[in-house]
């Protein structure tokens, strides 16, 4: 029973994992929500980007409000 | 501003961060107090011991409750309050709701669960310390919160939503739903039963609300900190669902070894272990993205370094959890101060540090309010060292500990080792005290923020709307489906963790249960039961035997789940700073222990425990109702199986034979150390614990004994008495304390101007006394096997072995001796008196030494060794 409820979590994510790995579409849309969270706290980043080191695409361009007041 | 701009504006609540936020901190300092005082009670035992209000017990509850509710809850909803706006650009549902909310929460929830925790009314449950009627306020806040929170969530949309706000939901959710499993349903099922809920509640509180809700704070903050996005949401998807999907299964690794079923045992076992590789995807992910945002660079940024800090932590709290749930180290190190340390390192390192950072870091956006960044790094700086400190300390306690659990040495070796422990614990905290001070201080210093407006600006050129594709439709299936795979994998852990072994224990129970175990508590047992639970007997007194070669034996057969069928709610407890108590039936007679409650040290000098004068009218002899049921109630611990299979005489001399210790200063030492609480400095047992005894402490320095008397009732106790078997001792220790006691005794002799006659005359006056007074129970022999002595507790004494000085025995003929079957005799003349002493002395023979080959056989020799 303990293999059984590991082994069906695991399996749940795998098939996430292999999904991800095989749809650029996927992979796209699971980044999507750090780009929409960087854009609701004011900063500009790349939406257009899909992998994971995309980090380096992105470029704050200006103050956001959620930076109004940072010191 | 146009109307539409004005809608398209979300503004934060800030007012509600700031009240949150202030409250957090009032928590966090009055929750710190709480446990600096329990820590100092450690090694100052008697520091606010006059008031049932502030004994250690009812104030280590609030302490851990005040962290979870008052502190890190009030720290999570601030946070919340913020992050709603930024996660999913809309409002959270009333603000109107949330200032309910706040006042319930605080005012009812906490100052009420506090208040009530010290006046008694509480519920002994682990993480679950306020009573029902506030638990209920608590469930009703964390509705209200899924109606707060959820709703703007749930609009946000699945596809669209960021990894803390799926963390922030998920603990709301998981935690209302697993809350009441902890709080409630320990009272509807006994003992066993109800121990695996709360062992489910115990880890969910940390799995399933702090965690989700620390890891929630760093995914925002580092995003916001270096406005860039984190390495892969992907992965930070998978380490949530892992969390909520293989954290439920965790609980019961509080209780290996138990008679849980061993099924649920291992599933809890492997869960550990399991969750330990998703809390590695986690924080790789967090890690790597701060790496790469900030090239390495040094974390200039003081919320930022907290946060990081506490991912490390929590990678470092987490594997070692996983750890200490295999079995094989479970065993070493469960009930010790290595898990004391593990908690706080959980609840301090990982959860604190995340939400200090969280809120520093709202604190430094919010309009109209101070903030000071050098108080905010001296803060970080004090509470890690502070923090460190502490860990390390109650590790090398734990480690201590559990060796010497395992040694086979007595109890009180162990209190007395973590001595030093404590005392640095102490100093520790008051560093983290002055941290969090420093913490709050920050907040209200500084600069002062320009006024304005903090939330989402959708007119903002950086904000742009979702595009929305038919993949959004697919993507919101696929997590709707694995969220609701995390739901139904929280009712299995609850089926599997939960009802099987309930169902199990249920069948097993009604098995095994012999016929005639005599399980039902008087009244008074169970006013008593009530008391035990009240004061916190249950954290330093485990009531559990585990199946393990150490509990054994020392404490006895194993728990069985029969035994705690009665049990309303199970106390089996998760830590041993006293010794395990489920064998305390019939081990000491009523008067030690209620001398024990008054005050622990007037009979065992080193103890740590709290006194309870409150339990009585002024001394230890004038127990009041609540003393007695309380003692009532301990002598029922382990009855029923002590009745069905009746304790083994022990073997004599099981003590292996050392050579003679001529050190006398060794033997004095081990007697003040053991012995002098209850015989007194003076071994002439006039000590005030000793004289409240009954029968009173035995005069060690008005007979002389035989070595084989000595060392009978130092290896078995005496029975009847409160004299307590010390065959744990080390057999240096045990040898010199027996040497130091032979030595103790001056039986002296009379000048010949102190006789009263010859010789010969007051050997038959005392004969012709004896014969009609003592001998019905000392018997005509004097061996102390008299008819009307068979039944006596302690047997009459046996003066073949032991040979009265003049004054000790004038003043027991004169007084009697409280307790036991001797009366006074106080119409006795002083010649009288005389002879009949003289007679007995006539018997005592001091060749009664110790068979020196009786050892070497025993069994227990080699434990000893």
């Amino acid at each position: 029973m303990t293999a059984y409820l590991l082994g069906a979590a695991t399996l749940i994510l795998l098939v996430l994992i292999v999904w991800r790995r095989s749809s650029p579409e996927f992979r796209r849309k699971s980044e999507q929500p750090k780009f929409q969270f960087l854009a609701n706290l004011g900063f500009r980043p790349d939406t257009n980007a899909t992998t994971d080191a995309s980090n380096k695409t992105v470029t704050p361009e200006r103050k956001g409000p959620h930076e109004e007041h940072e010191p | 501003m146009t109307g539409v701009a004005e809608r398209q504006r979300i503004q934060v609540a800030t007012g509600l961060v700031r009240a949150h936020t202030y409250a957090a901190f009032v928590g966090l300092l009055i929750s710190a107090l709480f446990g600096l005082a329990v820590s100092v009670k450690f090694h100052v035992p008697e520091f606010l011991t006059n008031h049932a209000a502030l004994t250690w017990g009812r104030l280590r509850y609030d302490h851990t409750q005040g962290i979870l509710y008052a502190w890190l809850g009030n720290a999570f909803l601030a946070f919340i309050y913020y992050a709603v706006p930024f996660l999913t650009r809309r409002r959270v549902t009333s603000e109107r709701l949330g200032w309910i909310m706040f006042f319930t929460y605080n005012v009812v929830a906490v100052l009420g669960g506090w208040t009530l925790v010290l006046m008694g009314v509480l519920q002994p449950l682990e993480w679950a310390e306020f009573p029902l009627v506030v638990a209920a306020v608590i469930e009703t806040c964390f509705v209200l919160m899924i109606v707060q929170f959820g709703i703007p969530f749930l609009k946000c949309g699945a596809s669209e939503l960021y990894v803390s706000g799926w963390y922030l939901l998920g603990g709301i959710t998981f935690t209302t739903l697993a809350y009441p499993l902890g709080n409630i349903v320990p009272h509807l099922l006994p003992g066993a039963m109800g121990a695996a809920f709360s062992g489910l509640w115990i880890h969910d509180a940390v799995g399933l609300f702090v965690t989700p809700m620390a890891v929630a704070i760093e995914y925002f903050v580092i995003s916001a900190v270096t406005r860039k996005p984190i390495y892969s949401h992907f992965y930070s998807m998978v380490g949530f669902w892992l969390l909520f999907l293989v954290y439920p299964l965790n609980g019961i690794h509080h209780y290996l070894y138990s008679s849980l079923p061993m099924m649920a045992q291992h599933v809890s076992e492997a869960a550990s272990i399991y969750q330990g590789i998703d809390v590695i995807i986690v924080v790789t992910n967090l890690l790597l993205s701060i790496a790469i945002a900030t090239e390495g660079t040094v974390l200039e940024d003081v919320p930022l370094r907290y946060i990081w800090t506490s991912i490390v932590l929590y990678l470092i709290v987490s594997l070692q959890g996983s750890v200490q749930a295999v079995m094989a180290f479970n065993r070493f190190i469960h009930f010790t101060d290595w898990v004391i340390g593990h908690s706080h390192l959980a609840m301090i390192g990982f959860a604190s540090f995340a939400a200090m950072g969280g809120v520093s870091h709202v604190w430094q956006r919010m309009p109209g309010v101070r903030h000071s960044r050098r108080a905010l790094a001296w803060s970080y700086w004090l509470l890690l060292i502070g923090l460190g400190l502490m860990v390390l300390d109650l590790s090398g306690a734990g480690l201590l500990q559990a060796s010497l659990w395992q040694s086979h040495l007595p109890w009180i070796d162990s209190v007395r080792a973590s001595q030093p422990y404590w005392v640095f614990r102490t100093v520790d905290g008051l560093i983290l005290l002055s941290g969090f001070i420093v913490f709050a201080c920050s907040f209200l210093t500084g600069e002062r923020n320009p006024t304005g407006f903090l939330g989402v600006d959708l007119n903002s050129d950086a904000y742009h709307l979702p595009r929305h594709d038919k993949a959004d439709s697919w993507f919101t299936t696929a997590y709707a489906a694995t969220f609701g795979a995390g739901v139904v994998f929280f009712v299995l852990s609850f089926l599997m963790l939960g009802v099987y072994p309930a169902i199990r224990l249920h069948e097993s129970i009604e098995r095994t249960t012999p016929a005639g175990a005599h399980l039902a508590l008087t009244s008074s047992e169970q006013r008593g039961a009530k008391l035990y639970g009240i004061d916190g007997c249950a954290y330093c007194h485990t009531m559990q035997v585990r199946y393990t070669a150490a509990d054994e034996w020392r404490f006895g057969n194993p728990t069985q789940a029969w035994e705690t069928r009665q049990e309303y709610p199970q106390m089996w407890g998760t830590r041993r700073i006293g010794p395990d108590l489920a064998r305390e039936s019939g081990k000491r007679p009523a008067d030690w222990q209620l001398v024990h409650l008054y005050d622990p040290r007037y009979i065992v000098p080193d103890s740590v425990m709290p006194s309870y004068p409150w339990l009585f009218d002024g001394s230890p002899d004038r127990p009041t109702q609540d003393a007695r049921d309380l003692v009532a109630y301990l002598n029922t611990l382990g009855r029923s199986a002590a009745q069905l299979s009746p304790a083994k005489p022990a073997p004599v001399y099981v003590q292996p034979v050392v050579a003679p210790v001529d050190d006398r200063e060794q033997g004095r030492a081990v007697f003040l150390a053991n012995c002098s609480g209850c015989h007194g400095v003076q071994a002439d047992g006039q000590s005030i614990g000793g004289r409240a005894l009954r029968p009173v402490a035995f005069d060690l320095a008005g007979f002389r004994l035989t070595d084989g008397d000595i060392w009978r009732a130092l290896e078995q106790g005496v029975p009847g008495s409160s004299m307590p078997s010390w065959e744990m001792l080390p057999a240096s220790d045990f040898q010199a304390v027996a040497d130091y006691v032979a030595s103790l005794g001056n039986a002296g002799s009379l000048t010949p101007d102190q006789q009263y006659a010859s010789p010969e005359v007051l050997k038959e006056a005392g004969r012709r006394v004896y014969e009609s007074d003592c001998a019905r129970c000392h018997g005509e022999n004097a061996d102390g096997t008299g008819p009307d002595g068979a039944e006596l507790l302690p047997h009459p004494a046996n003066f073949h072995q032991m040979m009265p000085s003049y004054p000790a025995a004038a003043r027991i003929l004169h007084s009697g001796v409280p307790g036991s079957g001797m009366p006074a005799f106080p119409l006795l003349t002083p010649p009288e008196v005389q002879a009949v002493t003289y007679y007995l002395r006539s018997f005592y023979s001091e060749g009664n030494k110790q068979p020196a080959a009786a050892t070497s056989a025993s069994p227990q020799m080699g434990d000893m060794q």
